[in-house]
C-alpha cells in the first residue's frame, strides 16, 4: 500500500509516451479515461487507508528524508486528492464530444496528453513532501495548462494563455524566490524538516520576507483578488471542458499549497500577527468578495460571471482560512469541496449546452428551460447551491463560513458574507429569468449528446446529496482542521 | 409515529400520481382524494392528539445540533385542521371554478396547489427554526406558479414581486435573524417559555425581533406586505386558500411560535421587544385599512382587509397577556373561515356575474342571493359583530388588553373596526338596496356547485359560535399552559 502515492504520479505519466505514439484520438481518449478512472480508484484506496489515521510516506529511490525527496499523503492531501482525480474522472468523462467538437482535429490527442500531465502536476503538488519539488509540479501543471489554454476556438485563447503565460511566469518567480530564501536560512527542502527547524530558530526579518514572496506567488497562481484577472480571461476563452476542468481544480490547488505550506510547515501564523499580515489580508479579501460579487452582476457574459463569482467564493475561502480558528478551518475545506463541485458542474452545462459557440451572453440562456430542462433544472440547483439555499451543499458551507466567523474575534467579516450572498443572488437569478422568464427568439444552443449529461447529472445530484449528509466534507475537514490545529499550537 | 409522516408525505405521493395522470376528471379525483385523505388524517391526528403532541420525528441531522425534524403543538392541531378541512372544500370549489371560467392547464394547477398544501402541513409540523426556514422558502416556489399562472404579462410581473418581497426578506431578515439565534443560544427548537437564557442584551433581542417580524414577509407586516395584492392575479380558489389561509396563516403562525416558543413571553416583556411588535402591527391594522377603503376591485379590496386583519393576530399575540393569545388563536381560525367565505364568494361574482369591482355591485342581491348573504356573514366575522364568530376574537382581545394594562390600544380596535365596518357595509349595502339600472331579472344565476362549499363553511362558522367554548378549553388546555 505506500506504493500508492508513487503509482498515482507515475502511472499517467507513464502513459504519455504510450498516447503520443498512439495519437488517433478514440485509442488516446479511452486511454485517458482508464487511466483517469484508475487512478480515482487508487486515491479512493490511499483515502481509505489515511482515513484510519495512519499517514503513508514513499521515499523516491529509496533515499531517506531530508537528502531525498519524500511524497507524503495524509488526510489533508488526499481530501484534495480526491477532488481533483474526481473532477478530472468527471470533466474526461463528459468532455468526449465536446472536445472533438472543439479542438482542432490535429491536436485533439496532444490535447488529452496535456490534460493527463496537467493532473500529474495538480497530483504531485498535493502528494510532495518537498517544497522544490512541489515547484516543479506546479511549473508541469502550468505548462500544460499554458496549451490547454491556447486550444480554445475563441480568437482571444491564444491572448487568454499568453497572458496566464506571463502572470503565471512572475508568480513561479516569486515562489522560487520564497523557496530559495527559505533554503538558505533552514537548509532544507523537505517540508516535515523545515517545520522542525521552523520552531527552533528565531524568525528573523529576511524570512518574513520570503514568506511574503511565497503569498504573493500563491496568490498570483490561484487568482486571489486582486491578482484575479487571468482567471477571468482563462475562464472566458478556453475551451469550455477545460473551464469546468479548472473551475474545480486549479484555483484549489493553489488553496491546498497555501494551508499546507503556511499552516502546516511553515507555521506562519505568528509573524503574519506580528505584521498585522492577517488584518490586511482580510481587508483584501473582503474588498474582493463585494467588488468581484458586483462585477458578476454586470457582467453579460455567463462564463465572465461565473469567473468573477469563482473570485468571490475564494475570497470567502481565504477570510475563513484568516481568521483561523478550528471551526473557520473546517468551514473553508468544506466550502473549497462544494464550490468545486457546484462550479464545475455549471460549467458542465454550459459547456454541453453551447457546444461552438465561443462566446455565451446571458440573452443565449432565453427560453432554454423549455428545450432542455433537465440540463436547466440541473443548472438551476447548482446555482442555488452558489446561493446556499438550504438543502443544498452551499447551504451547508455557508452556514458553516458565517457561524464560524460570527465566533471568531472578527464577528463583523460575517455580515459582508452574508451580504455578498445575497448579492449572488442577483446574479444568479438574472440567468434562472432568462432560462425561464423569457422568450427566445433565435436559440444558439445545439447541445451534443445527452449521455454527455452523466457528469452533470453525477455533480447535481453530489451537491444535493452532500446538503443532505454531511459526514463526508464536514466530518473530513473536521478530522483535518484538528490535525492541522494540533500543528500550530505545538 | 407512522401516521405523522403518512400525513405530511401524502400530498407527495399525491403529486407523483397528478404527474402521471392526464384526464381532467381523474385529475380532479385524485386531488379530492388527496385532500380528503389528508383532512380525515388529521381528524385522527386530533383524536390522539395526547399521543402525538408527545412525539417527534427526526428525518435526519444534517449539522450537529439542525436537524430536519417535525413534531405536533397545540397550536399546530387547530391550524392543521382549519387547512386540512379548508383545502377539501376548496376542491370541489376550484375544479368547478377552472371549468367555468376555462383555465386551461389542470395538472399544474392541481400538482402546485398540493405541493403548497404540503409545504405549509410541513412548516405545521416543523419543531426546529431550521426546518420552518426550508419549507417556509418551498411554499413561496411553490406558490409562484400558481401566482403566475396566467403567464400573462401582468402575472409575470405581479409574480416576480411576489418572489423579490417574499424570497428577499427571508434572506435578508429571516437567514441572519435564525443565525444570529444559533449563535445566540446553540439551539434552534421550539420550547415552551423559550430558548435564549435570561442574560441577553436588550438590544440584541428587539434587533432580532424586527428581524424576524420582518423577515417572515409572509405574514404581511408593512412595509413588506405589497407581496399579497400582487399576489391577487392568481385565480381566485389559489387567492381563497393560499393568500387567505395557507400562506399568509403560516406566515403569522410562524411569528406567533417565535414568540411563544424562541423568544418566550417574559424575555418580550423584559426587554421591550414588545412594544415593536405593538407598533408595527397596530400600524398595519390601521393603515392597510384605510387603503382598503381606497380599492374598488373587490379581490384587493379583500386582500388590505386581510393585511389589516393579519396584523390584529400579529397584536393580539404581542400583547402577551393568556386572553390576547388566546383572542390569536381564535382570530386565526375565524379569520381563515371567514376571509375563505368572502374570496369564494368574491369568485361566483366573477364567474357568474363577471363583476370584479364594487362599484359594479349595486342591486346584485337578487340574482345571486346566497352569494351575497355568504359576503354579508363574512363581511360581519371581519368586522366582528355579535351573531358571528368574529364577535370572540375581538372580545378576547379587549380582554387581554384589559389584562395587560395597555388601555390606549383600545384606540387602535375602536377606529379599525369603524375602518373594517366602512370598507365592507357599501359591499352589502350596493348589493341589497342599490337599484341597478342594466336589467337584472329574478331568477338565480348561481352555479351550485360554486356555493355549495360556501354554504358549508358559512355552516360550520355558525356552529362554531355556539360551540366556541370547545375552541377556547382546548387552546387554554394545550397552548396556553
Amino acid at each position: 500500500m505506500s506504493q500508492l502515492p508513487i503509482l498515482i504520479i507515475v502511472l499517467p505519466l507513464l502513459m504519455v509516451p504510450i498516447c503520443l505514439f498512439i495519437k488517433e484520438k478514440n485509442y488516446v481518449y479511452l486511454l485517458t479515461l482508464t487511466i483517469s478512472s484508475v487512478n480515482l480508484i487508487l486515491v479512493c484506496f490511499l483515502f481509505y487507508e489515511v482515513h484510519l489515521g495512519k499517514t503513508i510516506f514513499y521515499e523516491l529511490g529509496g533515499w531517506q528524508a531530508p537528502i531525498g525527496i519524500r511524497l507524503q499523503a495524509d488526510l489533508l492531501s488526499c481530501y484534495f486528492l480526491l477532488l481533483i482525480n474526481f473532477m478530472s474522472f468527471i470533466c474526461i468523462l463528459s468532455g468526449k464530444e465536446i472536445i472533438t467538437k472543439e479542438i482542432h482535429p490535429q491536436n485533439v490527442y496532444l490535447f488529452y496528453i496535456a490534460w493527463l500531465l496537467c493532473n500529474v502536476g495538480f497530483s504531485g503538488i498535493i502528494l510532495t513532501n518537498d517544497i522544490f519539488n512541489l515547484f516543479v509540479f506546479l511549473e508541469i501543471s502550468s505548462l500544460s495548462s499554458y496549451f490547454l489554454i491556447s486550444q480554445g476556438m475563441h480568437k482571444g485563447s491564444n491572448i487568454a494563455a499568453l497572458q496566464y503565460l506571463f502572470i503565471g511566469s512572475i508568480g513561479a518567480v516569486f515562489i522560487l524566490l520564497g523557496i530559495a530564501v527559505i533554503y538558505a536560512h533552514l537548509g532544507t527542502l523537505n517540508m516535515t524538516d523545515m517545520s522542525e527547524k521552523f520552531l527552533q530558530i528565531e524568525i528573523p526579518k529576511s524570512l518574513i520576507f520570503s514568506i511574503g514572496l511565497l503569498i504573493t506567488g500563491i496568490a498570483i497562481k490561484s487568482a486571489i483578488f486582486p491578482l484575479h484577472t487571468w482567471l477571468v480571461r482563462t475562464y472566458a476563452y478556453s475551451p469550455s471542458v477545460i473551464v469546468a476542468y479548472f473551475a474545480g481544480t486549479s484555483t484549489k490547488v493553489g488553496i491546498y499549497i497555501l494551508v499546507r505550506v503556511f499552516l502546516d510547515i511553515l507555521n506562519a501564523i505568528n509573524p503574519l500577527e506580528q505584521y498585522s499580515l492577517i488584518e490586511f489580508i482580510l481587508f483584501i479579501s473582503l474588498v474582493g468578495a463585494l467588488l468581484s460579487t458586483t462585477y458578476a452582476i454586470k457582467q453579460t457574459d455567463v462564463k465572465k460571471m461565473l469567473a468573477f463569482s469563482s473570485v468571490a467564493q475564494l475570497s470567502y475561502i481565504i477570510i475563513a482560512l484568516m481568521v483561523l480558528t478550528n471551526d473557520s478551518l473546517v468551514a473553508s475545506l468544506i466550502h473549497i469541496f462544494n464550490h468545486s463541485i457546484i462550479k464545475t458542474g455549471l460549467f458542465l452545462v454550459i459547456a454541453i449546452i453551447f457546444v461552438t459557440n465561443q462566446q455565451v451572453k446571458t440573452t443565449d440562456l432565453s427560453g432554454l428551460g423549455k428545450k432542455y430542462p433537465y440540463m436547466m433544472s440541473a443548472f438551476v440547483i447548482l446555482s442555488f447551491g452558489l446561493i446556499g439555499v438550504p438543502l443544498t451543499s452551499g447551504f451547508i458551507s455557508k452556514w458553516y463560513l458565517v457561524t464560524s466567523i460570527l465566533e471568531s474575534d472578527f464577528w463583523y467579516l460575517s455580515i459582508i458574507v452574508l451580504i455578498t450572498s445575497f448579492m449572488t443572488l442577483f446574479y444568479v437569478w438574472k440567468l434562472i429569468e432568462k432560462i425561464y422568464f423569457s422568450q427566445a427568439e433565435n436559440i444558439k444552443a445545439e447541445p451534443v449528446l445527452t449521455h454527455q449529461g452523466i457528469g452533470v447529472f453525477v455533480l447535481t445530484a453530489l451537491t444535493l446529496y452532500l446538503g443532505l449528509d454531511t459526514t463526508l466534507t464536514v466530518g473530513i475537514s473536521e478530522d483535518i482542521s484538528y490535525m492541522i490545529m494540533q500543528g500550530i499550537n505545538k | 409515529m407512522s401516521l405523522l409522516s403518512l400525513h405530511l408525505f401524502l400530498p407527495i405521493i399525491g403529486i407523483i400520481v397528478l404527474s402521471i395522470v392526464k384526464k381532467d376528471q381523474l385529475l380532479y379525483i385524485t386531488h379530492l382524494l388527496i385532500s380528503l385523505a389528508s383532512f380525515l388524517l388529521a381528524i385522527i391526528i386530533f383524536a390522539e392528539k395526547n399521543y402525538y403532541l408527545e412525539h417527534s420525528l427526526n428525518v435526519l441531522e444534517i449539522i450537529p445540533k439542525i436537524s430536519l425534524s417535525f413534531s405536533l403543538d397545540g397550536l399546530g392541531l387547530i391550524f392543521l385542521l382549519v387547512s386540512n378541512f379548508l383545502w377539501l372544500v376548496t376542491t370541489v370549489y376550484s375544479d368547478r371554478y377552472l371549468k367555468l371560467n376555462s383555465i386551461g392547464n389542470k395538472s399544474k394547477f392541481y400538482i402546485f396547489f398540493t405541493l403548497a398544501m404540503f409545504s405549509t402541513n410541513a412548516i405545521i409540523y416543523s419543531s426546529n427554526l431550521f426546518t420552518t426556514f426550508i419549507f417556509y422558502e418551498f411554499l413561496t416556489l411553490s406558490t409562484y406558479p400558481l401566482v403566475a399562472f396566467k403567464m400573462d404579462r401582468q402575472s409575470i410581473d405581479n409574480g416576480k414581486r411576489y418572489l423579490y418581497y417574499l424570497l428577499g426578506t427571508s434572506i435578508i431578515f429571516l437567514l441572519p435573524a435564525i443565525i444570529l439565534t444559533f449563535n445566540l443560544t446553540g439551539s434552534l427548537d421550539y420550547k415552551p417559555g423559550g430558548i435564549f437564557l435570561d442574560n441577553q442584551n436588550y438590544l440584541m433581542i428587539n434587533v432580532l425581533v424586527l428581524l424576524f417580524l420582518f423577515g417572515v414577509a409572509k405574514s404581511a407586516i408593512m412595509p413588506f406586505h405589497k407581496w399579497l395584492p400582487a399576489a391577487m392575479v392568481a385565480p381566485t380558489p389559489v387567492s381563497a386558500l393560499l393568500h387567505a389561509v395557507a400562506v399568509v396563516k403560516s406566515g403569522v403562525f410562524i411569528i406567533m411560535k417565535i414568540i411563544l416558543f424562541i423568544f418566550g413571553t417574559q424575555l418580550l416583556q423584559k426587554t421591550g421587544a414588545d412594544l415593536i411588535l405593538i407598533f408595527f402591527s397596530s400600524l398595519t391594522i390601521l393603515f392597510a385599512s384605510i387603503v382598503a377603503l381606497r380599492q374598488d376591485n373587490i379581490k384587493l379590496r379583500l386582500a388590505y382587509s386581510t393585511v389589516s386583519q393579519l396584523a390584529y393576530i400579529v397584536l393580539s399575540v404581542s400583547i402577551l397577556a393568556p386572553l390576547s393569545i388566546l383572542a390569536a388563536v381564535l382570530h386565526l381560525v375565524f379569520h381563515a373561515l371567514g376571509k375563505i367565505m368572502l374570496f369564494l364568494s368574491a369568485g361566483v361574482l366573477t364567474t357568474c356575474m363577471k363583476i370584479k369591482n364594487v362599484s359594479d355591485m349595486d342591486g346584485v342581491s337578487s340574482k345571486i342571493p346566497f352569494t351575497i348573504f355568504f359576503i354579508s356573514l363574512g363581511a360581519l366575522i371581519m368586522v366582528g359583530i355579535p351573531p358571528t364568530v368574529g364577535f370572540f376574537s375581538k372580545w378576547y382581545l379587549l380582554l387581554g388588553i384589559v389584562q395587560s394594562e395597555k388601555i390606549y390600544l383600545f384606540i387602535i380596535l375602536i377606529v379599525s373596526t369603524l375602518l373594517n365596518a366602512s370598507y365592507y357595509f357599501p359591499m352589502i349595502y350596493r348589493s341589497y338596496f342599490c337599484k341597478n339600472n342594466s336589467v337584472y331579472k329574478d331568477d338565480q344565476a348561481e352555479d351550485s356547485l360554486l356555493i355549495l362549499p360556501i354554504i358549508i363553511v358559512g355552516v360550520i362558522t355558525v356552529m362554531l359560535f355556539f360551540g366556541v367554548d370547545s375552541i377556547i378549553i382546548f387552546t387554554q388546555g394545550y397552548i396556553i399552559k
